[in-house]
């Protein structure tokens, strides 16, 4: 499984989402695992069918109400730009997907 | 004239009353529209010998209105045409073939179309065949006004391309048969190559060549000649002069192909000549079993040559005939190598791969591809040798090349003697002048993209060479420049010899188009490869910025009071504002957006990054700090109370790429955070911002 894709989510997708995928880019590199980053707006996101959503915890709300495929993982952070969090909560998903 | 067409005037000569088209069409099984153009032709016929015309009549259908005596002369006048035949797919595509390469009249496609007698979307079809086998060749078929349809390709490619379609569509060659023992296929080829041409190279050959005794190759020796005599008296000749066949010459071909050219009295210049001795020679190379494993080390060597020139970028084809000529040999040798499992050692291996790795790794690539063709690995060590061959040359295609300097004057004797400085230089060497500074610009010179420095007073910079020069250049001043330049030759660039961006065009068509009007990351990318690709240079940190490059003094406000983070958030953007950056739309977005989603703009301890999406209200990509005497509350306990606000608007999802690692890079050091936080001076905020506290 090569083409593992992670979408990061913010309300203009650009700033904070794209912020939290600099930093994910850093965590993965270290573990060695590739995957496909995109960043993007939260209006957009539940389309764009990631294996991986990652975004604020503040955006729960919103996607409890959208109908996300059940093969896409969320992950929620409290510090979108906490590596160790980052670390911490994306492992246990990647270990599920049999990345690492 | 056609079978078809005289069998229909055999029927209107034998009737008298009007025949429909509905008619004809079911009894001779054409089309209406071909029954129209018969009776069409047949009207000209009758035109010409003055007869009675095939006329209409008003929903009856058509008659020949003539006596018995006029029909009785159209009938003996049908006699004396002659037939034409018909020509079958394969047929009508080796004639088109032989028109084009060896006809002395240019092939015209209306003119092809009346003699094969089919319709245009038969002939189009026709075009379209020949134009998928020239692809093996690279080789394109245009048409021209006046010279007709036209191979457009390597001369040397066309002749092998010819080579095969003879023996392919000929089938067998014996050349020695009589005419009328020879299939409609065959014949054609004497249509367009004499047929007593042939036979006399036939006897030459075998006067001449005694070491080849097997008479196929006899044959394929001959028929190759004579591609090669008639191309070239119809001028078409190879395209490169080649200086240097160090092979050995066999006599007995050398004799053959004087005699040749004796007897066709024929002055083929020097290079020619070498070229078909080496072409001839290669039947006889004991490396190759048949013919089909040279014509594959032609075609190999032309295609690896292409290759390489893609994936490098070095344009190999200027040197191609001498190249390719050193390649041949090798491929050839290679094949018969690597079918018998014959492994050579390469003492260089090593390197080569270090030295030239990128036309070693494109070699690598094109090899990978062959290997199921040919059944068998081929060796890194076969790889580095053929590296070899394209290595020799690249270095001397370097030696070729015009190179430039792209340079920064720096001059503070005012305008006039400034402007004379530069053009002096730009008059005299190969230096493009991209600036003109005065002192107070020295900043300036991070940001552009150039290799050398000529400045009328010493400086400090470490980042390019540096000339001092006097601001009036003197001529004996000039070996000074010149040594400068030689000794900093590893900077110069390649002129850029890009004059027709038709490619450059279709690619970037391609690129709006597959990015469905959204500026991505991979666009970007693709954008700078494809730009990189024609040889044109981007200043990849205007389009990227830095955080420095943006954030001016103007856009930083510290130490106030907010009341609340709305406030704190329209403080931050007011320098944009001004700067009319962006629009007010765009604070009222910033502020809605933690309405609706909540306080997640908050990224990292006591920092926010308030922002908006592009569409809300942004001109042009911009960066401002805000820094609070009293911590805002922006009701997000993770974080903590906010008491610095940056404000980013950006312009789509990537250029802010760098403006962002500068922010997370902060974010993750919270000492320099409290430094900033508590910083009162603007210098001062900078120099902790841009790293750059020992300057001030």
């Amino acid at each position: 499984m090569q083409n593992l894709t992670i979408l990061f989510v913010c309300g203009a997708g650009l700033g904070s989402s794209f912020a939290a995928q600099m930093a994910t880019e850093d965590v993965l590199k270290a573990k060695g695992v590739n995957a496909k980053l995109d960043h993007t707006d939260i209006s957009s996101a539940a389309a764009m069918n990631a294996d991986i959503i990652i975004t604020a915890e503040n955006f729960r709300p919103q996607f409890a109400k959208f109908n996300i495929s059940e093969k896409t993982t969320i992950v929620f952070l409290k510090n979108i730009v906490s590596k160790v969090e980052i670390e911490e909560k994306l492992s246990p998903v990647l270990q599920q997907k049999g990345l690492i | 004239m056609r079978t078809r067409t005289i069998e229909l005037f055999k029927k209107f000569i034998s009737v008298d009353y009007p025949l429909t088209i509905e008619m004809l069409s079911e009894e001779f099984q054409i089309s209406a529209r071909t029954i129209r153009n018969e009776i069409n032709e047949m009207n000209v016929f009758l035109q010409n010998r003055q007869l009675p015309f095939i006329s209409t009549i008003r929903r009856k259908g058509f008659i020949l209105d003539a006596t018995t005596d006029q029909k009785q002369s159209i009938h003996s006048a049908l006699l004396r045409v002659a037939i034409s035949p018909f020509l079958s797919k394969d047929e009508r595509q080796f004639d088109l073939l032989l028109s084009i390469a060896f006809s002395a009249c240019p092939t015209i496609l209306t003119h092809k179309e009346s003699i094969y007698f089919v319709s245009k979307s038969v002939l189009d079809e026709d075009i379209r065949k020949l134009k998928a086998r020239l692809r093996k060749y690279d080789i394109e078929l245009t048409s021209l006004p006046k010279q007709g349809m036209q191979f457009v390709g390597l001369e040397r490619s066309i002749r092998l391309m010819m080579y095969e379609a003879i023996n392919q569509f000929y089938g067998n060659l014996e050349l020695d048969k009589p005419l009328h023992e020879l299939s409609s296929i065959q014949q054609l080829l004497f249509n367009f190559i004499p047929h007593k041409l042939i036979q006399n190279l036939l006897k030459l050959a075998h006067q001449t060549i005694s070491q080849i005794h097997d008479e196929i190759y006899v044959q394929q020796i001959v028929i190759f000649t004579a591609i090669w005599l008639i191309r070239n008296i119809h001028q078409h000749h190879l395209t490169m002069i080649r200086s240097d066949f160090n092979h050995t010459e066999s006599d007995q071909i050398t004799k053959f192909i004087d005699l040749v050219c004796r007897r066709m009295s024929l002055q083929a210049n020097r290079q020619e000549q070498q070229y078909i001795i080496y072409m001839l020679e290669a039947f006889n190379t004991k490396d190759i079993n048949n013919y089909v494993e040279w014509l594959n080390a032609q075609l190999l060597a032309i295609k690896l040559v292409n290759y390489v020139e893609e994936k490098t970028q070095i344009p190999f084809s200027t040197k191609q005939e001498q190249l390719y000529e050193n390649l041949c040999k090798h491929l050839a040798g290679l094949i018969a190598r690597v079918s018998n499992n014959i492994h050579i050692i390469n003492p260089l291996l090593d390197s080569i791969k270090q030295n030239y790795g990128e036309i070693y790794l494109a070699i690598k690539n094109f090899v990978q591809g062959l290997e199921t063709t040919l059944s068998h690995k081929v060796s890194d060590d076969e790889i580095a040798f053929l590296t070899i061959h394209f290595s020799t040359f690249a270095s001397a295609i370097n030696q070729d090349r015009s190179y430039y300097f792209k340079a920064v004057v720096l001059c503070d004797h005012g305008i006039a003697t400034s402007n004379l400085l530069a053009e002096t230089l730009k008059e005299f060497f190969n230096i493009d002048i991209l600036a003109i500074l005065g002192r107070n610009d020295l900043d300036l010179l991070e940001q552009l993209d150039f290799d050398l420095i000529f400045s009328t007073f010493p400086l400090q910079h470490t980042a390019h060479p540096v000339l001092v020069l006097e601001p009036i250049l003197k001529e004996k001043n000039h070996p000074i420049i010149t040594d400068f330049l030689a000794k900093h030759r590893a900077n110069q660039r390649i002129v850029n010899h890009l004059a027709d961006a038709t490619d450059l065009f279709y690619s970037l068509v391609d690129l709006i188009q597959d990015s469905g009007g959204i500026v991505s990351a991979p666009i970007y990318n693709r954008l700078e490869q494809c730009l990189a690709l024609n040889n044109l240079k981007i200043n990849k940190r205007k389009i990227q910025p830095m955080l420095k490059d943006i954030l001016t003094d103007e856009d930083i406000i510290l130490q106030q009071h907010c009341r609340d983070w709305r406030q704190a958030i329209t403080l931050a953007a007011e320098p944009l504002l001004t700067k009319h950056f962006i629009l007010p739309s765009y604070i009222e977005a910033m502020i809605n957006s933690v309405e609706q989603y909540g306080p997640y703009i908050v990224i990292g301890k006591h920092l926010a990054l308030a922002h908006a999406r592009p569409e809300d209200g942004v001109k042009q990509l911009g960066v401002s700090v805000v820094t609070m005497r009293e911590p805002v509350d922006f009701c997000n306990p993770d974080m903590g109370p906010v008491k610095i606000i940056f404000c980013l608007a950006a312009i789509d999802s990537f250029s802010h790429l760098n403006i962002m690692r500068s922010l997370i890079e902060l974010i993750n050091d919270e000492q320099k955070l409290d430094q900033l936080i508590m910083c009162h001076s603007i210098q001062q905020f900078k120099a902790i911002l841009f790293n750059e506290l020992n300057k001030v």
